[in-house]
């Protein structure tokens, strides 16, 4: 059975890039351009097994999307992924610390990504 | 570059992306210049510019990224209010988004960014970010003078300085002897620590090597180049601050720059410890800046150790391997979360003994935990402690990734602990330490660690069954704290061990075995730190050797300045060896735009008019099949078909197909049509760089952006509309002085303006100048040889202006690097005739100039009227038709050699379109002519026709390149028996027909057009 992982960022390049990287090696994925995107999807998606998502979207940021699925019973213990740059000052700690497993850096090269994520499920 | 590796949908997607956020930060860019404090503005640039560096670094484009990067940058310090909004860091910012299109229209073009030049713009950039030219904020107050990255040598200030010299610092000493030679013992000073707590650093135990995260050419060499700087200013400042501890809100600020942009660097390359540390340094001087700690003397100390240490460490890459050797830095960090928690500020014991010993090399292994009181924690405010982050991604092989995987679990792990220490029912705390638990036992698993699997397993189930009952946790803190050191050891061991690796290969992914193979070449010749770098690679053997207690370690990772300087070589001068014919062009402003139409290009569909279209195709099928059935009964039924019953139904069958291909139609056009925006959204800054370049202020002023057209005529109009509008502001607008003498507003005013005229779309470009003058125009054109004397004097003044079009005109007096050689405008009207559409000029002396370009809506298809001339048919762009008539041969008149008629008052002149085609007449004219009337512009011409047939929509075919360009004749089309019909030009109509009547008689028809007429019509037949 293959893992079903949402990833979300606002930018097409990336969410498609990481998809493809992610189908090419099995896994099921879903995409969402941002937090509250992904909220949604979430709901109308089968269960997801791991999110990566983005920090810097519109409508809704990373971190907010984090801590609002957080929130809920059914998400509350799945691995995050932040997959973000430096650039985001001081949340970045405080979005960290309570909400995701990892933080990785733009750019990582999606294929060590993979390994990060498989690590992650096991 | 990894290009090639991805789909290339991915990179079309990128690339439409890509473009998208440029057209975003452009005018934002420019607006910004109006209104410098816009910060809402600055954010809507900062992010585009930020997606655009993520992209570009997934897809491995590094120049793109390198670029994109710098500019996010300085775009992040204007965000952030540091530095200010100047027209100099507004041209470079627009620079590099030049640099940016530029690099991504050679990507969509031939598959690589291409040779652009962007290093001075990054040169630029980093001398603006280092205050060089920019006005920093702060600027009364007394800051360490940073410099720019590019120099060579640290001014000898620095060295003088008390604090700094240090022959243990390689980087220093390589400079440093024209200076008073330190005896390394008698290095004391006031800040009583220099030589010996660098010695201490440099005993500290190294911990495992590994791999870092460099994209792109010296990248590394950069993050060494300027955390040089950064180490020096913070030296700098640092002692400046204990000086003077007081009212120094400047310098702290500055220092906590320092540090947190030392942090953002090391995390991008992913050096860990480097992070870490500067993290934690740049906390503590938040707190400092917030004035919860006083720089005290032994703040200032640490503080210079913890440079210290940031400078050993950054002593420790590899700059041709890429790889970091790093040291343990547990103490110092231990004594910097100590103050942070509002302990004791101090020294690790062992410096504080180093110090008062001798400098003989301290036993690194000491009493590691002695100085760590934990406990200090629990006079913290109830506050989320938050973890050390360790960023990922870039690790080179599978233990790699399992060590630092699970070292950030432990690590969120640790800081829940921490939270819940305080308040033991914080809820997220405990549901991340679950959460932790349960990643380090997927990840022991993964790779093959059973034990500490299960142990994970175990310890997360304890937290399960706590979270269950609604336990306080802070009663398990210490058995959790426990449970997972133990965990964390397990993990050290089985790494140590190297179980990891081996354990992994059956269950890793394929792609992770080659992985580390990769990185390693690209870093040896692109790493390799340039010659200018040399006073910052790491040693100069000779200098260090000498001295007692050097840093071994140090020595022998640092490449020889002697190694380095050729393995350079080659990469600097592999750049600029490949030039391509494209690169002089490529580098100036603006020069692009006529590549955009050869690419191929994506488009942008709204998901509804897909399915709209998939609706209508399936719609289609049916009414094949019914055709299929109609054709069936007819051969099935034999002589008793109801024909008229079939004729019934297929009729029916005609009209549904008629509607539903005119749905398709439309729908596919409208796919095609883009907004005009897309090509007005350059002109802005167009207009900004030529006022500036001229020295005229102008205001562009925009309308009708959002009026679409098709996108393959949106794609060539901007090259004439750049030529307009340079003309406009070149040779329309006045200077200043004379604006004001004449009465006018001093700054020009340019008008761009898109709006719909019937079937078309007109682009207006209007300016408030001076207006042509038609006199000058003939003088000028007669001067030039344009024309004749005598041709001058037939034309009128609408004429005469019509010769700024004309080829190798130009009436500028001088010269200029933005317009007046005389090919622009030709240029234009050949652009836009092959467009199908027109040009029309309007001018008044002292008042302005306006020019009409009138555009098809799309270039595929238009509505025709179709007539009959000597027996062939031709189509009337109906756009230009006016009205159909019928006039009696008696009323026409002859002026001047051109018959006329007056039509309801007014003179129209009439030509036989057979005469202008150059085709048998007939026969005698008919008494009543079936004439139609076409307006080129607002003027009008009556064409005499055999017969009017009916009015079609009819599909352009271009004649093909061997026909070569048939005046009078602008394409052709089939129609629907197959046969081919030439499309007249209206306006190369009128034009032959006015400059037939002025340059022969009535019987002086020209044999060329016949020629060439009949040719035409013979050859689009075959």
């Amino acid at each position: 059975m293959s893992k079903h992982i949402m990833v979300v960022d606002d930018s097409k390049t990336i969410r498609n890039l990481v998809a493809f990287v992610l189908k090419a090696e099995g896994f099921k994925v879903s995409t969402a351009e941002d937090g509250l995107d992904a909220i949604e999807k979430l709901y109308a998606l089968e269960p997801v097994d791991l999110i990566v998502s983005d920090v810097n979207m519109p409508r809704m940021d990373g971190f907010t999307f984090i801590k609002t699925i957080r929130t809920q019973e059914a998400y509350k213990d799945i691995p995050i992924i932040v997959l973000s740059t430096e650039g985001q000052e001081q949340d970045i700690q405080t979005g960290m610390s309570l909400g995701a497993n990892l933080y990785m850096v733009k750019p990582a090269q999606p294929e060590k990504m993979v390994r990060n994520i498989k690590m992650l499920l096991g | 570059m990894s290009q090639e590796f991805f789909d290339p949908e991915l990179f079309a997607d990128f690339i439409a992306e890509a473009k998208e956020h440029l057209e975003t930060i452009e005018p934002n860019l420019l607006e910004l210049e109006k209104t410098p404090d816009n910060l809402a503005l600055l954010n809507d640039i900062f992010r585009p510019m930020h997606s655009l560096k993520g992209a570009s670094g997934f897809l491995g484009l590094n120049r793109i990224n390198q670029l994109a990067h710098k500019s996010e940058n300085i775009l992040d310090e204007l965000r952030k209010g540091s530095m200010v909004v100047t027209s100099e860091i507004m041209d470079v910012i627009l620079a590099s988004t030049d640099a940016l299109r530029q690099m991504i229209d050679n990507l969509e073009a031939n598959n690589s960014e291409g040779d652009v030049e962007i290093d001075h713009i990054m040169a630029q950039i980093d001398a603006i970010m280092a205050g060089e030219s920019a006005p920093a904020p702060a600027a009364a107050e007394p800051q360490p003078e940073p410099e720019a990255p590019a120099e060579s040598a640290p001014p000898l200030a620095a060295q003088a300085d008390p604090e700094v010299p240090c022959p243990a610092s390689a980087e220093e000493s390589a400079e440093e002897s024209p200076a008073p030679a330190p005896v390394p013992e008698e290095g004391e000073n006031n800040a009583g620590q220099g030589m010996s707590t660098k010695d201490w650093v440099a005993g500290l135990p190294a911990t495992g090597a590994y791999e870092l995260t460099a994209f792109g050419e010296g990248h590394l060499k950069d993050f060494i180049d300027e955390s040089s700087e950064i180490i020096e200013n913070l030296n700098m400042g640092l002692l400046e601050l204990e000086e003077n501890p007081l009212g120094q809100d400047g310098l702290v600020n500055d220092l906590f720059r320092f540090f947190h942009n030392m942090k953002g660097n090391s995390g991008i390359i992913g050096y860990t410890e480097l992070n870490a540390l500067t993290h934690e340094a740049e906390t503590l001087l938040n707190k400092v800046r917030q004035g919860e700690i006083t720089p005290s003397h032994e703040l200032i100390d640490l503080l210079l150790l913890v440079v210290d240490v940031m400078e050993a460490l950054v002593q420790k890459i590899d700059v041709t391997s890429g790889q970091a050797s790093p040291f343990d830095t547990s103490l110092v960090l231990k004594q910097l979360q100590q103050v942070l928690a509002g302990g004791p500020i101090s020294l690790p014991r062992e410096v504080l003994a180093a110090k008062s010993a001798s400098p003989a090399a301290p036993d690194p292994t000491a009493e590691v935990e002695a100085a760590a009181p934990e406990e200090q924690a629990k006079n913290q405010p109830v506050e989320v402690v938050n973890p050390t982050i360790i960023p990922v991604g870039s690790e080179g092989d599978d233990a790699d990734v399992f060590r630092v995987t699970v070292r950030q679990q432990i690590e969120i792990i640790h800081a829940a602990l921490q939270t819940l220490k305080k308040d033991g029912t914080h809820k997220d705390s405990i549901d991340a330490v679950y959460r932790c638990l349960i990643a380090v036992k997927n990840a022991c698993n993964f790779v093959g660690q059973n034990d500490i699997k299960v142990y994970a397993e175990r310890t997360a189930g304890i937290v399960e069954q706590g979270r269950k009952t609604n336990l306080d946790f802070g009663l398990m803190v210490d058995l959790l704290q426990q449970e997972v050191g133990i965990i964390d050891d397990m993990v050290q061991k089985a790494l140590s061990e190297g179980k990891i690796g081996a354990a992994t290969e059956p269950g890793a992914a394929p792609a992770a075995a080659e992985e580390p193979a990769k990185p390693a070449p690209a870093a040896q010749t692109e790493k390799a730190p340039a010659p200018q770098a040399q006073p910052s690679t790491p040693a100069n053997p000779a200098v260090t050797a000498p001295k007692p207690s050097a840093p071994v370690p140090a020595a022998a990772s640092a490449p020889t300045p002697a190694a380095a300087a050729p393995a350079a070589k080659p990469s600097a001068a592999s750049a600029p060896s490949k030039p391509k014919s494209s690169t002089a062009k490529a580098a100036a402003p603006a020069a692009p735009a006529n590549d955009a139409h050869k690419s191929s290009s994506t488009i942008r569909v709204d998901h509804e008019r897909l399915d709209h279209l998939m609706n209508l195709i399936g719609e289609l099928i049916i009414n094949r099949n019914r055709y299929t059935m109609i054709a069936r009964s007819l051969e099935d039924g034999g002589p008793e078909v109801d024909i008229s019953h079939v004729a019934q139904s297929l009729s029916e069958t005609t009209y549904a197909m008629a509607r539903i291909s005119d749905d398709l139609q439309d729908t596919i056009m409208k796919v095609r049509m883009v907004p005009v925006s897309s090509v007005f959204s350059r002109f802005p800054r167009l207009v900004r760089d030529l006022s500036r370049k001229s020295g005229k202020e102008v205001d562009l002023i925009m309308e009708g952006e959002e009026t679409e057209l098709d996108k393959s005529v949106v794609e060539v109009i901007g090259d004439p509309l750049v030529h307009l509008i340079r003309n406009s502001v070149d040779h329309g607008i006045e200077s200043e002085e004379v604006r004001v003498a004449a009465g006018k507003p001093a700054k020009g005013k340019v008008t761009l303006r898109a709006f719909h005229k019937g079937n078309s779309v007109a682009i207006e470009i209007e300016d408030d100048g001076k207006g042509i003058d038609p006199e000058k125009m003939r003088e000028v054109a007669i001067r030039k040889g344009v024309i004749t004397p005598e041709e001058a004097s037939q034309l009128d003044d609408r004429e005469s202006i019509e010769l700024i079009f004309a080829p190798g005109f130009s009436s500028a007096e001088k010269i200029t690097d933005i317009s007046g050689r005389g090919v622009g405008m030709d240029v234009v009207r050949t652009n836009i005739k092959n467009l199908k559409g027109s040009v029309n000029t309007y001018s008044e002396v002292g008042k302005g100039t306006r020019f009409t370009l009138s555009l098809p809506l799309t270039l595929a298809i238009i509505d025709a009227l179709m007539v009959n001339v000597s027996g062939q048919m031709y189509a009337i762009p109906l756009d230009a038709v006016s009205e159909t008539t019928k006039i009696e041969s008696v009323r026409l008149t002859d002026v001047k050699g051109r018959k006329a008629v007056t039509l309801r008052g007014e003179v129209l002149g009439i030509v036989e379109l057979s005469e202008m085609l150059g085709l048998p007449r007939t026969d005698p004219l008919p008494d009543v002519l079936s004439v139609v009337v076409i307006h080129d512009n607002e003027r009008r011409l009556g064409l005499v026709v055999d017969r009017l047939l009916e009015r079609q929509e009819i599909v352009i075919k271009p004649l093909g390149a061997y026909l070569g360009d048939l005046k009078g004749i602008s394409g052709a089309t089939i129609m629907g028996d197959g046969s081919v019909i030439l499309i007249l030009d209206p306006h190369e109509i009128y034009v032959m027909s006015t400059s037939k009547a002025a340059s022969m008689g009535p019987d002086g028809d020209p044999a060329k057009p016949q020629a060439g007429m009949s040719a035409a019509a013979a050859a689009a037949r075959q």
